[in-house]
C-alpha cells in the first residue's frame, strides 16, 4: 500500500466513493475522445437515453484515420470507412455538445499532443481517453488512464470510472544520461529491464535527476510508453519545468490570480519525502545508451551498438529476420518514420532537424522517410522555424498532422516485409500496416541517423 | 440495465499458444475502421491466421465448438481496443484462462512475485462485456493444456463461487485446479453488476460534490 505519493493524493481527491467490491469510483477531470473508440460508446449512451454529464470537460479530435498527404485530405476521404468514422464523430460531438478540434481547426492533432499544448492537461487531474497512450499526460503529475469503449460510455454518462487502485512503483533514474541518450532511450531501457508484463497492477512514478532533467516533451515521451511496460499509468512529479510549460500562454489555462492559486495547489501535490512505495527500482542514468528494439514487443531491445542476446526469443527473431548474437547496427532499413504521440512534438522535430543540419545529412536513396508533426500547432511552429525546409531539403517527406504510420489505420503503411526505423511506441507483428512489416523502435535522433545511412545507426556513427 | 449473473458452465476448451499476444494481433488496426462492433468475429486473428494457412487454432472447426480458450501469459497486451474483446466474444469465446508468471524472490523470507495473466485494460474490457478471464499457476496451466489436447474429452467445468476449474475425464476421473481473478471482477460477474455505467450513475450528486472540490474546475 503506497502512502504520501502524488498518486495517492490525486486519487483521494478524485474519489467519489469506494464500492463494497473494493473498486474506487473516480471522477474524471478531463475526458479526451477520438474517432476510433467513441462511436460505439456514444451509441451505447444514446440507446440508454443518456446525455453527456460534463460536456464542458470533454474534448474531441480526429487523429488515427487522418491521411497525412494534403491531396488526400479532400473530403470525402477515399477510404469510405474512415470518412464514416469522421462524420460519426462530428455528428456525435454536435448532438452531445462537445468541443471537437476537427480537421481545419488549429487545435487538431494527435489527442495526446493537443491536450498538453492547449493547456487542457494540467497537474493534479484524473485524465481518461479511449487510447492506451493516455499515460502520456502523467508527465504533468496527473493520473492518466487508457480505457476501453465501454468505459468511455461510462465516462460520457457519469464522468466517472470504476477502477481498482493500483500499487505504486517508484523508478528512480539517477545521475546524468550521456549525450545522445534521450527520453525514448530511457523508457525503452526501463521496459527492457522490467519487462512488458512487469508493470501490471502498478502505477509508475518516474523520479531521479535524469528524469528531472527532462523537459516536458521528454517527460511526455517517457510517460507515453508506460503502458508498454504493462503499467496502468506513469507520472512525473510537477516542478518549475512543468509550471513554466503550463503557464506559457495556453488556451485553456486561466491567467492572473486563478493561475497563481493553481500553482500554489500544484506545489502541494508532489510526493512527500517520507512517502512509501510498494516497490522501488533504481537505474543508473549514466549507464544508459541509445536503444533499439530487435523483436516483436517493446521489451525486446538492446543498446544500438550491442548484440542481440543469445537467449533471444526464436519466434521474434524469425519474424524480424535476425539471429541471436548478431549486431543490429548496419542492418539495411527501408522506411524511416518520425512522428506519433511518442515523438511527434516540436522538440523532437527540432532535435531531428538540428542533427540533419549539423552533419549535412541526406536521406539515403533506398529509404522512404517521413516526418509527421503531431499536431497543427506543432506543424505551424515547425514551419515558422523553417524545420520543414531542413527536412524537405534532406529528402524527408513533410506531412500533415496525424497518427500516420504508427498503426495502420490511415494510408501510411509499410509494404511487404519492409523494415522501418520508427519513433513510434509499438513493434508488434503487423503493427505498421503490413502483416509481415517489421518495426524498430528508437529515438528521433537515431531515426535520422538510420535514414541518412540507410541502415540502423545511432548519431555517434555519423 | 440488468445484466446476467454468471452461471457455472461446462464447456470444451482449446489452447492458443504464445505469451504476450497483443490486441493488434487479436484484431488488426484496419478492422477498427468501424462504428459498431458487428462482424468483428470474421477478422479475429486475421493476419496470424493468414500466415498459418488454415492451421491456426481459430481455423480448426472443432475449436469453434469450444467456449473456453486457454492462453499463455500476458494475454491481451498492447492497445486498449475493446474491439479485441468483442471479436473474441462474437467468435464464441466465453471464458479465457491464462497463465500467471511467478518470479521467485531473492529473499527466502519473501513471497514470490506473481504477475497477473492478463493485461489490465484487456481484463477490464472483458469484464465490462461479461467475458470471464481466469488466472492459473504455471503448473495448473500445464494440466489444463494437456486436458484441452484430449479432443473428445476436453470439457472443463468453471465454478466462480469456488474459483475452480474441473477437468472432466483427465487421465483418471476429475482434476480440479484453482483459479484466481481480481475480487471486484468476480463480484461483478457473480452478481450481474458488470454494468459499470449504471453503477457509476447510482452515485448521484456525490459526483457533483467531488467535482466541486477540484481546484482546477473551480479555476475554469
Amino acid at each position: 500500500m503506497s502512502t504520501g505519493t502524488l498518486f495517492d493524493k490525486v486519487w483521494k481527491l478524485h474519489t467519489v466513493r469506494v464500492l463494497p467490491n473494493g473498486q474506487t469510483q473516480l471522477f474524471v477531470g478531463l475526458h479526451l475522445i477520438h474517432e476510433v473508440t467513441s462511436p460505439q460508446a456514444f451509441q451505447m449512451i444514446r440507446e440508454r437515453g443518456l446525455k453527456v454529464r460534463y460536456p464542458e470537460r470533454t474534448f474531441a479530435t480526429v487523429d488515427h484515420i487522418v491521411p497525412t498527404e494534403k491531396p488526400s485530405l479532400v473530403r470525402p476521404f477515399k477510404d469510405g470507412l474512415a470518412e464514416q468514422m469522421l462524420v460519426t464523430l462530428q455528428k456525435n460531438c454536435n448532438e452531445f455538445d462537445i468541443k471537437l478540434f476537427d480537421l481545419g481547426d488549429r487545435g487538431q492533432g494527435i489527442v495526446h499532443v493537443i491536450g498538453p499544448e492547449l493547456g487542457l492537461t494540467q497537474s493534479g487531474m484524473v485524465i481518461a481517453c479511449g487510447d492506451s497512450h493516455t499515460s502520456t499526460h502523467g508527465a504533468f503529475g496527473s493520473i492518466a488512464f487508457g480505457i476501453g469503449t465501454t468505459q468511455v460510455a461510462g465516462v460520457l454518462a457519469s464522468q466517472c470510472l470504476l477502477v481498482q487502485k493500483p500499487k505504486v512503483r517508484r523508478i528512480v533514474v539517477s545521475g546524468t544520461t550521456p549525450d545522445g541518450v534521450y527520453a525514448k532511450d530511457i523508457i525503452l531501457a526501463i521496459i527492457q529491464k522490467l519487462g512488458v508484463k512487469g508493470g501490471i497492477g502498478f502505477a509508475y512514478e518516474y523520479a531521479g535527476s535524469a528524469i528531472e532533467a527532462l523537459d516536458m516533451e521528454g517527460r511526455m515521451t517517457l510517460c507515453n510508453m508506460s503502458i508498454e511496460g504493462g503499467a496502468t499509468c506513469g507520472y512525473v512529479n510537477p516542478d518549475d519545468t512543468t509550471f513554466d510549460y503550463v503557464c506559457d500562454d495556453r488556451q485553456f489555462v486561466p491567467k492572473g490570480g486563478p493561475l497563481r492559486q493553481l500553482i500554489d495547489w500544484w506545489e502541494t501535490l508532489r510526493t512527500e519525502a517520507d512517502a512509501e512505495f510498494d516497490d522501488v527500482v533504481e537505474i543508473d542514468g549514466s549507464s544508459l545508451q541509445p536503444m533499439v528494439t530487435w523483436g516483436t514487443n517493446p521489451g525486446q531491445s538492446i543498446g544500438i551498438n550491442e548484440k542481440i542476446p543469445n537467449d533471444a526469443d526464436g519466434a521474434a527473431l524469425a519474424y524480424m529476420g535476425f539471429k541471436a548474437g548478431q549486431q543490429i547496427a548496419g542492418t539495411k532499413v527501408d522506411v524511416a518514420f518520425i512522428g506519433s504521440c511518442t515523438n511527434g512534438r516540436l522538440s523532437d522535430l527540432r532535435e531531428a532537424a538540428e542533427i540533419v543540419k549539423k552533419y549535412g545529412l541526406k536521406v539515403a536513396p533506398c529509404v522512404k522517410a517521413l516526418v509527421v508533426p503531431g499536431s497543427q500547432m506543432v506543424r505551424e511552429q515547425a514551419i515558422a522555424e523553417r524545420l520543414d525546409e531542413v527536412f524537405i531539403h534532406a529528402g524527408f517527406e513533410w506531412r500533415e498532422a496525424g497518427c500516420s504510420m504508427c498503426l495502420a489505420m490511415n494510408p501510411d503503411k509499410l509494404q511487404g516485409n519492409q523494415l522501418c526505423a520508427s519513433t513510434s511506441n509499438r513493434n508488434f507483428k503487423g503493427r505498421q500496416g503490413s502483416p509481415t512489416g517489421r518495426t524498430l523502435l528508437m529515438s528521433p535522433a537515431s531515426v535520422v541517423a538510420s535514414a541518412a545511412k540507410g541502415e540502423v545507426a545511432s548519431v555517434s556513427q555519423l | 440495465m440488468a445484466m446476467n449473473k454468471f452461471e457455472n458452465v461446462t464447456l470444451k476448451a482449446f489452447y492458443l499458444p504464445g505469451d504476450d499476444i497483443d490486441t493488434d494481433r487479436i484484431i488488426p488496426a484496419r478492422f477498427l475502421r468501424c462504428v459498431t462492433f458487428e462482424g468483428l468475429e470474421e477478422n479475429v486473428f486475421a493476419d496470424d491466421r493468414a500466415q498459418l494457412h488454415g492451421k491456426h487454432p481459430f481455423d480448426q472447426s472443432e475449436n469453434k465448438q469450444c467456449g473456453i480458450m486457454i492462453a499463455d501469459a500476458n494475454f491481451g497486451c498492447g492497445s486498449s481496443r475493446e474491439h479485441a474483446v468483442a471479436a473474441l466474444q462474437r467468435w464464441g469465446i466465453k471464458v479465457i484462462i491464462a497463465k500467471t508468471v511467478v518470479i521467485p524472490s531473492d529473499d527466502p523470507k519473501k513471497d514470490p512475485k506473481v504477475i497477473p495473466a492478463f493485461a489490465a485494460i484487456f481484463r477490464g474490457n472483458a469484464t465490462a462485456n461479461g467475458l470471464v478471464c481466469l488466472d492459473v499457476s504455471p503448473e495448473d496451466h500445464e494440466l489444463l493444456v494437456a486436458n484441452a489436447a484430449m479432443r473428445s474429452e476436453n470439457f472443463m467445468a468453471i465454478n466462480l463461487e469456488q474459483m475452480t476449474i474441473a477437468c472432466q475425464h483427465f487421465p483418471a476421473g476429475e482434476t480440479v485446479v484453482k483459479c484466481t481473478m481480481p475480487s471486484a471482477d468476480r463480484d461483478m460477474l457473480l452478481n450481474g453488476t458488470w454494468d459499470t455505467l449504471a453503477t457509476s450513475l447510482e452515485a448521484g450528486d456525490l459526483i457533483e460534490k467531488t467535482a466541486a472540490d477540484l481546484p482546477y474546475l473551480k479555476a475554469t
